[in-house]
């Protein structure tokens, strides 16, 4: 049984068509890049796993579950989608506190630990609406995997970092990837694809297409 | 044990201190002159007189307590704070706010120590009276001329109308003795405690000697129980002031140690407004009692009766809270995003995390909003007695079953209209607009079937013909639809942020 | 460049979408309130039924109405990050300014029309359809509004400055919330505090017993006896008193706000 099942999914968004028929199967423990031009569906396919679009037609899947039937949301996803969300008036700390404390399964040493992880200060007591481009972007990566979430949907998650920034989440993910986590992820970098990916997926004509590598 | 043992041997240590003795000896000397005059008196109107009688004269005199008692209270207050403001010891006691309830112990437990003497005191100084047999016929005179005679009417027991005034008297120096401490640990400085120990002494002769006796503000209502009592007409007029202060002079002292560096200024204006807008509801020239005056603070209007200032009453009491739940709403919608949905795993349960508190603190709101009413209601000369006099078939029961299940009823779908409109328009103004729309149907003529849930909390509808169970059933099934078309949207709609 | 940004503004605002909900804004509570009040009062005269036009939905609702003609589109402006890439093309005092020129006038127009449409109606179009019945009065005491001293200057003229009074006073209250809206950073907070500054200002001045200051029996006196003239300023002064404090304020916030 496939980790994420796309079952003949086509989907209409703000009156353009994104995806016709569309079968797609994620394995665990692989990572996956998507890639297509601008506008080309990227992001609401990852809404669409996620479940925060329905599909017109047909079933998402994930863990024999499906979405809006079984469940609306699947459990354990560290997502990443448009753009980083935050509380502007809040520190980066306090931000990823008040998201942990949803689930309250880690301690604030885990958050600490974590936003070191992604090269942020746990201790800046700068707010968020002052952090750069850059920060917010590490910030949205940091409450992806605080809570060491097994399946990650990480759309464009190299924007706006430094080359030492994106190599050390490249690192990150490859070691996720060895502990058996699912990977999805998008980047406008052939680089980052290359790179990473085991299996790498084109939209093209309203159709997830798989290229050969 | 030890800790026991210790406190114990501290609390007889200071009874046999020097100065308690000095503090008996100078009641006494009073307390011969006071008893010469209750004889006097006793003998003018050929009624006798008990130990009652000069017990409640010696603990009650205005002159003693405003001239003597009190000074020597707030004397004792500041030598606690300042023998006590030491930082070896604040470092053990941990908090600030620890500390001020540490000097309140110490305060009580010189205040118990004074009146045991004062007691002791006046129980010598009333050898020879007649013995103990509930209130005397002096007593029982309809006149001002001794604290009994003003108590009697208010209290069938003269040994609880004892306990009651040493029991206020305690509560208001507490109070007093909050304030203090609080102004020192504020801005440590010894003159400003001082200082407003001096002025609030100065401030209870003043007001004693040039307001009128029955004006609020004279602060021997609230230390002496005779006082209070003919001013608010019942015994619990002071109490209820007091212990009113006391809740609010609790909450700033639970606040002194944190770091509160906004001051969130929306919800004391809001607070404000109610209390203006139930003090405005009251309608002094009709009705006797205070359940009279309460269904007219919340009366807010229906298809057969409407006042425009009891509408605007209501849209201060009833969307004025909705207002602040929106401004929580806006708040909760603008920084919800899909990292916060995922973790909850349904909109459901992010919506319930929500509805659920929220929902609490309007049941909480009510009953506070009750209380509040009610605390006001008994500053005014109106009676306790148990029925609303204005229309002998509205129960107590019909009124406070219409106040709270109907009220949380009607509150809990304008929560729920606010949220769908929110929700589905993504814009929190709009519900605001909406709201306004539906406070359209409290004009007469608009809602002439009452399904519409526009105000049907209004006590107007008591004074009417409608049934409070069919408006409690309309406004069930009116939540019931709200949620389940919740759900339904939740279900069926894309998230797109 | 402010003439032109402000002609800018209103090719913008024009659409027929918009125009629409102008149009209802203008129509549609003054023809739900006919419905409601054509059978069921006693009408002495043909102004009774403009007065009463005027009475429920329009003066509760008036500084809402006012801020949905244009005030409630800026917000989305600010969410979407629109503003730091108008700086670079247009001075902001300028494009600011131009907003709250338009704004003015949008919404001195839309106040007007929803007095003067129902007073153009009720005395010159209504008499004609005979929908309504009128009463002799026979003895009863015809209760006078304030503003009907301006009656010695004839009907029209009397709707005219009446419309006016209530235009500007549209405008103010909508001044009020385009310029909360560019200061505050909640869009729910700013539009809002128009009319929970007019809804405290009936209830306080209720409260104290002045009620012939409260905002809404100084704009829409239907429903107190006939007050001399000056006291429908004494509100509206208080009120340009606020608009030019905000105004004040957001000059001096201007260019910190949108760094």
């Amino acid at each position: 049984m496939p980790h994420i099942l796309l079952d003949q999914v086509s989907k209409s968004f703000k009156g353009a068509t994104i995806f016709e028929n569309v079968n797609f199967a994620v394995e665990k423990g692989k990572i996956y890049g998507i890639i297509g031009p601008n506008g080309s569906g990227k992001s609401v396919l990852f809404k669409l796993i996620c479940g925060f679009l329905f599909p017109d037609h047909g079933r998402v899947i994930v863990d024999g579950e499906e979405l809006g039937v079984n469940k609306r949301f699947p459990s354990d996803f560290g997502i990443i989608i448009d753009r980083p969300g935050y509380i502007a008036g809040k520190t980066g700390f306090d931000n990823l506190k008040a998201l942990a404390l949803i689930r309250n399964k880690i301690s604030d040493d885990k958050i600490k630990k974590t936003m070191r992880l992604v090269g942020l200060n746990p201790e800046l007591t700068q707010k968020v609406k002052h952090y750069s481009l850059g920060m917010k972007q590490k910030l949205a990566i940091a409450q992806a995997i605080m809570e060491d979430q097994q399946t990650l949907i990480l759309d464009e998650p190299f924007n706006a970092l430094d080359a030492d920034s994106v190599e050390n989440i490249r690192n990150l993910l490859r070691k996720f990837k060895e502990e058996g986590r699912t990977i999805l992820l998008t980047s406008h970098n052939q680089e980052d694809i290359d790179v990473l990916c085991d299996e790498v997926y084109r939209i093209n004509r309203f159709k997830l297409e798989k290229v050969k590598k | 044990m030890t800790r026991v043992v210790n406190k114990w041997k501290d609390f007889v240590d200071e009874l046999l201190a020097f100065k308690w003795i000095l503090f008996g000896v100078v009641i006494y000397i009073y307390g011969l002159s006071a008893k010469e005059h209750m004889y006097v008196a006793s003998s003018q109107t050929k009624l006798l007189l008990n130990k009652w009688d000069l017990l409640h004269k010696f603990f009650g005199d205005i002159y003693l307590i405003l001239y003597f008692i009190l000074p020597v209270f707030l004397y004792r207050s500041i030598s606690i704070m300042m023998s006590d403001f030491d930082y070896a010891f604040l470092i053990r006691l941990g908090s600030y706010r620890s500390w001020v309830y540490a000097t309140l112990v110490r305060l009580i437990q010189s205040a118990s120590i004074s009146i045991i003497v004062w007691g002791a005191v006046s129980l010598v100084l009333s050898i020879g009276a007649p013995s103990f047999a509930g209130w005397s016929p002096f007593s029982r005179l309809n006149a001002s001329l001794s604290e009994t005679q003003i108590l009697q009417k208010f209290i069938n027991s003269p040994i609880l109308a004892l306990v009651l005034h040493l029991a206020l008297l305690v509560f208001s120096v507490s109070c007093i003795h909050l304030v203090l401490a609080i102004l020192y640990v504020k801005w440590k400085n010894k003159g400003i405690v001082v200082f407003v120990a001096v002025f609030i002494w100065v401030y209870g002769v003043v007001s004693f000697k040039l307001l009128s006796p029955h004006s609020l503000f004279n602060l021997c209502h609230y230390l002496i129980l005779h006082s209070g009592a003919a001013q608010f007409s019942n015994i619990w007029g002071s109490f209820a002031m007091v212990i009113g202060w006391m809740i609010l002079l609790i909450w700033i002292v639970n606040r002194l140690d944190l770091n509160v560096k906004r001051y969130n200024g929306k919800y004391t204006a809001f607070i404000v407004l109610v209390v203006l807008a139930l003090w405005s509801g009251m309608r002094e020239n009709v009705g006797q009692t205070v359940w009279d005056q309460f269904l007219f603070m919340f009366i807010g209007g229906s298809r057969q009766a409407f006042y425009f200032k009891s509408f605007l009453c209501y849209w201060v009491l009833y969307f004025g809270v909705i207002y602040l739940v929106q401004l929580h709403l806006q708040t909760e919608l603008s920084e919800m995003g899909y990292y916060k949905l995922v973790r909850y795993q349904s909109i459901s349960r992010w919506f319930w995390a929500w509805y659920h508190k929220t929902m609490l603190y309007i049941g909480l709101y009510l009953f506070a909003l009750a209380l509040l009413a009610l605390f006001i209601l008994s500053l005014k000369r109106f009676s306790f007695d148990f029925h609303v006099s204005i229309d002998r078939s509205v129960t107590l029961l019909d009124m406070f079953y219409h106040f709270f299940v109907n009220g949380y009823l009607q509150v809990s779908f304008y929560v729920l209209f606010v949220f769908l409109i929110s929700w589905l328009s993504k814009e929190t103004f709009y519900s605001f607009v909406g709201l306004a729309i539906l406070s359209f149907f409290m004009f007469p003529g608009l809602n002439n079937w009452g399904i519409i849930p526009s105000g049907l909390n209004s006590m107007a509808y008591l004074l009417t013909n409608d049934s409070i169970y069919r408006i409690t059933i309309v406004l069930f099934l009116w939540n019931v639809f709200s949620i389940v078309f919740l759900l339904y949207v939740f279900s069926k709609q894309d998230l797109d942020f | 460049m402010l003439g032109h940004q402000v002609k800018v503004e209103f090719v913008r605002v024009f659409t027929w979408r918009q125009c629409i909900v102008w149009a209802a804004l203008v129509l549609v509570l003054p023809v739900i309130q006919f419905m409601i009040i054509k059978d069921g009062y006693v009408y002495y005269r043909q102004l009774d039924l403009f007065l009463r036009l005027n009475s429920n939905f329009v003066p509760l609702l008036f500084p809402i109405i006012m801020v949905l003609v244009y005030s409630i589109s800026f917000p989305s402006e600010q969410k979407n990050y629109f503003i730091p890439y108008v700086r670079i093309r247009i001075p902001l005092t300028t494009y600011f300014l131009s907003k709250l020129i338009v704004n003015a006038i949008l919404s001195f127009l839309i106040a007007f029309l929803i007095v003067f449409v129902p007073f153009v109606f009720s005395m010159y179009i209504e008499p004609y359809l005979g929908i309504v019945r009128f009463y002799p009065t026979n003895g009863n005491p015809i209760p006078y509004t304030t503003f009907e001293q301006l009656l010695v200057l004839g009907t029209l003229p009397y709707g005219v400055l009446y419309s006016l009074w209530v235009g500007l006073n549209g405008m103010m209250y909508a001044t009020m919330g385009l310029l909360l809206v560019m200061i505050l950073e909640k869009p729910f907070i700013a539009l809002s505090i128009p009319f929970v500054y007019y809804l405290l200002g009936n209830f306080i001045t209720q409260v104290l017993g002045y009620d012939q200051f409260s905002p809404t029996f100084t704009i829409f006196p239907f429903s107190i006896s006939q007050q001399p003239l000056w006291t429908v300023f004494v509100p509206f002064l208080f009120l340009c008193f606020v608009v030019m404090v905000l105004m004040f304020y957001l000059k001096e916030r201007l260019h910190k706000h949108h760094d």
